[in-house]
C-alpha cells in the first residue's frame, strides 16, 4: 500500500463516517416497542391496530447542528402473511412528526383501515392472520433531503371481543 | 417562564426563519393507499380528517361522540360555551378560562378526551402545551460536605453526608430505588482531620437531579408528546397561517398506572391549600392549565383558553351541576364517595408534595 495514503486512510474515514453522517444511521424508530400488534377485523372505532405508539430517537452527533430537525410526512404500511395471499393493498396516511438533534419523540400511528381489515377478514373467514407489516415513514432529513425509513411490526390480525378493544389494560380500583 | 414554553418561544424565530427558498424534494406519492374509513362495522362516524363539528371558534369542545358525558364552558359560567373569537390584532387579544367536567371514574378509566378548533382566518399559528406540576419537590443541594475524622480515619461528625456519603434531601432516591433524584447543582466535599486539625478538599461532584424526572401530568402523557433532551414536554405548534384547523386530543385512562386522577385533574379549591396553591403548582416549571394560544405571525397572542378538568365524585351531583367534592360514603355499601383523588385530598395544605402517592 502507499504509505502515504495509508497515513491519510483513518483521516478520510473520519470524514466518510463520522463527519457527514447520514440522517438514517442516526435514527431509530420502534413501533408498539417491538411487541406484537394485535389489528381486529371487525370493529366499531376505535379499532385495535389504530393509534399505535411510536417512537422515533434521533442520535446526538457532534457534526450535526444542535438544532438539525428530522422531519417525518407521511407512511405506508404493507403486509406480508403466510395464511393471506395475495396479501391487502397498502395503507397510507400524513403525519406531522420532528425530531430534533438528541430527542425522542412518540407518536400514533394506524396499521390498517377499513379496506385491509375486511380483506384479511374475508380471506380468513374470521381467523387469526399472522403476519408482519412493513412501515415505511418518508420526509426529509437535516438537510431537506428526502429521508426513508423502514421498519417491521409482528402483527396478528383478527376478530378480537368488543369488550377487549382499545386497551387491554388493567385498572386498579 | 416556564422551561419547555421557552424553549418553544426561542425556537420559533428558526422555525419563522425557514420561509426561504429551499424547494423539498418530492415525497413519493402514495395516495392511493390513503383511506379515511378506518373500521369495517363502523356506523357512520367519520374518523378521518374531516372534522366533526362547525369550525366557528376558537374553542374547545365536549366531543359528543363518546359514550359518556363531559362538559366544557366558560369557567364560572355553566351556559357558555369555551369558544372566543380571536383579536384580528394584539390589540384585541381576548383570554376564556374554561372548565372541563367530568365524573371521576370516566376520567380514571377511559382518560381525557376533548377537541379543539380553530376557525378559518383566525389564526397564523396554534401553540399549545398541557398540564404539569412538581410531584416531588426539586431543590438544590447543599454546596460543602463535610466530614470529620480522627486520627483513625474514622467519621467523627459530618454535614450533608451519611456514612461518608454525600446526602442531598431532594434525592428521594436514596429511600426508595423508584423514586427520582430531584437534587440539583454540585458540592465540595471538605474533610477536616482531628490529627492534623486541618480541613482539605477531598472532591466533589454534582448531585446528579433532573427535574423533569420529578415532574408528572398530562404533559407527559401526551401521546404525541416530544421531549427535549432533558426530559421536558415542549410546547407544540401548529403552522395554520390562516386555514382552519381540529384536533382531538385524546389522553389514554390512568387507571393502568396510576391511583388518583391529579395526572390529569388540575382543578383545585385554594380554600383546601390554606388559600393557596397546591404544592405541586409552585414549582418552577409548573404549567397549572391547559395552555392554548392563537398568534399572529410574530407571535403575538390573539386568543387563549386556559382549561381546568374537574373530576367529580358523584354521578347524581354531576348531573344536577352540584357539589363536584361530595365526601362521605355510600349508603349501601360503606365504601367512600369521593373514590379518586384529586388534588383537595391527594394534597391538602399548601406544603405537601404528591411524590409517589399520585
Amino acid at each position: 500500500m502507499n504509505h502515504r495514503l495509508a497515513a491519510w486512510a483513518p483521516f478520510v474515514a473520519l470524514v466518510g463516517a463520522g463527519c457527514n453522517p447520514v440522517a438514517a444511521d442516526l435514527v431509530e424508530l420502534s413501533i408498539a416497542g417491538g411487541a406484537t400488534v394485535d389489528v381486529d377485523t371487525i370493529c366499531d372505532d376505535p379499532c385495535l391496530g389504530d393509534d399505535v405508539t411510536a417512537e422515533i430517537s434521533f442520535e446526538e452527533h457532534i457534526a450535526v447542528d444542535v438544532e438539525a430537525t428530522i422531519e417525518l410526512r407521511q407512511y405506508k404500511v404493507e403486509y406480508s402473511f403466510d395464511a393471506v395471499d395475495p396479501a391487502p393493498e397498502y395503507f397510507a396516511d400524513t403525519l406531522a412528526v420532528s425530531v430534533t438533534n438528541g430527542q425522542v419523540a412518540s407518536f400514533v400511528v394506524d396499521l390498517a383501515a377499513a379496506s385491509q381489515r375486511e380483506y384479511v377478514d374475508d380471506v380468513m373467514d374470521g381467523e387469526l392472520a399472522t403476519g408482519t407489516a412493513t412501515l415505511t415513514f418518508a420526509g426529509y432529513d437535516f438537510r431537506d433531503e428526502l429521508i426513508e425509513l423502514t421498519v417491521d411490526v409482528p402483527i396478528l390480525f383478527g376478530r378480537y371481543d368488543d369488550s377487549d378493544a382499545g386497551t387491554g389494560t388493567e385498572v386498579t380500583l | 417562564m416556564n422551561r419547555p414554553l421557552l424553549a418553544l418561544l426561542c425556537g420559533l424565530p428558526t422555525v419563522l426563519a425557514c420561509e426561504d427558498e429551499t424547494v423539498l424534494p418530492d415525497l413519493p406519492d402514495w395516495s392511493d393507499g390513503y383511506e379515511s374509513d378506518c373500521c369495517p362495522g363502523e356506523q357512520g362516524t367519520d374518523t378521518g380528517t374531516e372534522p366533526p363539528i362547525d369550525l366557528v371558534d376558537f374553542a374547545l369542545v365536549a366531543p359528543d361522540d363518546l359514550d359518556y358525558d363531559v362538559r366544557i364552558h366558560q369557567t364560572g359560567a355553566t351556559g357558555n360555551a369555551c369558544a372566543l373569537t380571536p383579536g384580528a390584532t394584539v390589540d384585541e387579544y381576548v383570554q376564556m378560562d374554561c372548565t372541563l367536567e367530568v365524573a371521576e371514574l370516566n376520567l380514571f378509566g377511559e382518560g381525557l378526551i376533548f377537541d379543539l378548533t380553530v376557525p378559518e382566518g383566525s389564526c397564523e399559528h396554534v401553540v399549545w402545551m398541557h398540564y404539569m406540576y412538581e410531584a416531588w419537590e426539586v431543590g438544590t443541594g447543599p454546596d460543602v460536605v463535610a466530614i470529620t475524622v480522627d486520627e483513625d480515619g474514622e467519621i467523627v461528625s459530618e454535614t450533608n453526608a451519611y456514612g461518608g456519603e454525600p446526602y442531598c434531601d431532594y434525592n428521594y432516591s436514596y429511600w426508595d430505588v423508584d423514586a427520582p433524584n430531584c437534587c440539583l447543582g454540585s458540592y465540595i466535599v471538605e474533610v477536616t482531620d482531628l490529627a492534623t486539625g486541618q480541613t482539605e478538599v477531598d472532591g466533589g461532584g454534582d448531585w446528579g437531579g433532573e427535574a423533569s424526572d420529578c415532574y408528572a401530568g398530562a404533559a407527559f402523557e401526551d401521546p404525541e408528546v416530544v421531549l427535549t433532551a432533558d426530559g421536558w414536554p415542549t410546547a407544540r405548534i401548529e403552522n395554520l397561517h390562516g386555514v382552519e384547523f381540529y384536533k382531538r386530543f385524546d389522553f389514554d385512562l390512568l387507571g393502568d398506572q396510576y391511583a388518583t386522577n391529579v395526572n390529569y385533574a388540575n382543578y383545585y379549591d385554594p380554600a383546601d391549600h390554606d388559600g393557596s396553591v397546591p404544592a405541586g403548582y409552585t414549582g418552577e416549571w409548573a404549567v397549572p392549565t391547559y395552555r392554548f394560544v392563537c398568534y399572529d405571525t410574530a407571535e403575538e397572542p390573539l386568543a387563549r383558553i386556559d382549561l381546568v378538568v374537574r373530576e367529580w365524585n358523584e354521578e347524581s351531583e354531576y348531573e344536577a351541576g352540584g357539589d363536584p367534592d361530595t365526601e362521605g360514603t355510600e349508603s349501601t355499601t360503606g365504601l367512600p364517595l369521593n373514590d379518586r383523588q384529586d388534588w383537595a385530598d391527594a394534597t391538602p395544605g399548601d406544603s405537601t408534595w404528591i411524590q409517589a402517592a399520585q
